[in-house]
């Protein structure tokens, strides 16, 4: 217990600069403005998605806590993409971090800020536009990525506990059958 | 003065403003409420926003207007939009009357301002290029000559006081002096004349800065035309003074969000509004450098006022519309910025009479689609 209570610690320390960096990069990166597409005339596209002009694109920035843990941040012109890559130390949280960014990308719409796909490498991509900085406040858009952040990976961790616990019940039930 | 500025605000547009442009005695403003319409407002010279009627509405566009600017000398509207268009406004008979623009742009337009004598307008457009527009009697139209050599975007463009030289602002990192000289609008000037003298033919580059680091979004000259200043994406401010036409550039990298908007309030301070939602004051030190001062926005040390409860109904409602709008049961008081305004700020204006030396009054709008009166 204790050597368990040493290592929650030594996490808890690093998980507090890791949002703090990620927080300032991207109060910083979302100062986005309209911009009308120097490539389609009429169109309005964020320039992050189409990566046509390079100049219009800031250089992306990977944030990371340890090697399994990481967020990348492509800012440009008018859109902001940002990535995380979620902790998966065994197969059960790899299976469950699967189903459970895949239940959140397929209600994208709902979520307004979240992509239908994650970048490559990652788990979990949101895309935030200018029309989203003018209609939402910038601060409470930064508040939700990271509550996000810090909120998935409790969210695995109850769910493999419940697993495993329901796995337990299961196997319980089934062997009282062979006990008399 | 280090009086905290007065300031009266008023929202005028529920979705944003994109640009705003005062009239000649600053008696009306013409503003863009982030829509494809133009409104116009009368009854300015109250400092109470709050009492301002809107008297037209000017839709011709099809797009977003980027652009808004009004000349104090011939009294019209010039108004650009993402549309690739631009129209000249006339007010005849009580009512403003679009006359044809031939940009010859086939991107959008991000700026339009007119030249001081009011003979002319620049655009700065998403097509890389400039067109410089002058009107042509014969055919009731305003035909425009192109300045190319822009790698990207220009995002914005100002004329200096001697109506012949264009400062552009471009999201190619640099910042460009060309000569916008138009023989139909005007005489050559003699030599001494300005920073870089004798007049120049058209669409010649005279001069090039390239300190900032970032997209150029905005770009000024002092009132005088002996400086001009840039402000960049990375957070930096890039003042160059002219001897005769040696140029002396000074950047300033300062510990604020960038600035999308900027003017020079007398030869030695410049305001400047952008992403920090409040307008940052920069003074020029001994050595031509101008450093941050202070934000005109400070903190109220009084605290907020509790909002009046007026019944259990009202205030049931009012947790409902908290719990879907925000997702929680209480309008928690950190929610709300204490600046006045609550999103980036697009334009700073003048408020004093165009072409003041000093100016002490200043408007600032926003994408919050409010406007904010300061005093110095």
């Amino acid at each position: 217990r204790n050597l368990r209570r040493f290592l929650s610690d030594t996490m808890a320390n690093t998980l507090r600069p890791y949002l703090n960096c990620i927080r300032h990069t991207l109060t910083a990166a979302l100062c986005l403005r309209n911009f009308p597409s120097q490539v389609v005339e009429r169109h309005n596209k964020p320039e992050v998605e189409m990566g046509g002009s390079k100049e219009l694109l800031l250089n992306p920035i990977t944030i990371a806590r340890n090697e399994s843990e990481k967020c990348m941040i492509e800012a440009s012109v008018n859109s902001v993409r940002i990535s995380v890559r979620i902790k998966q130390a065994d197969e059960i949280e790899e299976i469950l971090c699967h189903k459970f960014t895949r239940f959140l990308m397929q209600r994208a719409e709902q979520f307004i800020i979240l992509r239908r796909k994650p970048v490559e490498g990652f788990d979990i991509s949101f895309l935030i536009t200018n029309t989203h900085t003018e209609t939402m406040w910038k601060h409470k858009l930064v508040d939700f990525v990271i509550t996000f952040m810090e909120e998935i990976d409790k969210e695995i961790s109850q769910m493999k506990i419940s697993v495993n616990a329901r796995a337990r019940i299961v196997a319980q039930e089934y062997m009282r059958q062979y006990v008399r | 003065s280090r009086m905290s500025a007065a300031t009266n605000f008023h929202q005028l547009s529920e979705q944003g403003i994109s640009a705003h442009a005062w009239n000649g005695d600053r008696s009306m403003i013409a503003i863009c409420p982030n829509s494809n319409e133009v409104h116009i407002y009368s009854g300015c010279s109250n400092p109470d926003p709050s009492t301002w009627t809107r008297t037209h509405v000017l839709a011709e566009h099809d797009l977003l207007v980027s652009g808004i600017d009004w000349s104090p000398v011939t009294n019209k509207l010039v108004t650009c939009s993402h549309d690739r268009n631009a129209f000249v406004w006339t007010f005849q008979d009580n009512e403003w009357k679009p006359s044809l623009v031939i940009l010859r742009i086939n991107r959008a337009a991000i700026d339009v301002k007119w030249s001081p004598d009011g003979s002319k307008f620049a655009v700065a457009s998403a097509a890389k290029s400039v067109p410089v527009c002058h009107y042509e009697e014969s055919n009731d139209w305003w035909i425009s000559k192109m300045i190319k050599k822009h790698k990207s975007t220009v995002l914005e463009v100002a004329w200096h006081p001697n109506n012949q030289l264009l400062l552009t602002g471009c999201s190619d990192f640099k910042c460009r002096i060309f000569s916008a000289f138009v023989e139909e609008c005007e005489d050559q000037l003699p030599d001494g004349a300005g920073p870089y003298g004798a007049t120049q033919p058209f669409g010649e580059l005279l001069g090039e800065f390239d300190q900032a680091r970032g997209w150029v979004e905005s770009v000024a000259w002092s009132p005088s035309g002996a400086r001009l200043a840039f402000a960049g994406h990375d957070s930096s401010l890039t003042v160059v003074n002219f001897q005769g036409s040696q140029a002396e550039a000074h950047t300033n990298r300062f510990n604020l969000l960038p600035l999308s908007s900027i003017m020079f309030a007398n030869e030695d301070t410049i305001i400047g509004g952008g992403h920090e939602f409040n307008p940052a004051v920069f003074t020029a030190d001994n050595s031509g450098s101008f450093v941050f001062q202070r934000s005109l926005d400070t903190k109220s040390s009084a605290p907020a006022p509790a909002a009046a409860s007026t019944g259990g109904f009202a205030n049931a409602r009012a947790m409902f519309q908290s719990k879907t709008t925000r997702g929680q049961a209480k309008n928690d008081a950190s929610d709300s910025l204490w600046t006045k305004h609550e999103n980036v700020i697009t334009q700073v204006t003048s408020r004093d009479a165009p072409g003041a030396a000093n100016v002490t009054q200043i408007a600032t709008t926003g994408l919050d689609g409010r406007i904010v009166l300061w005093r110095l």
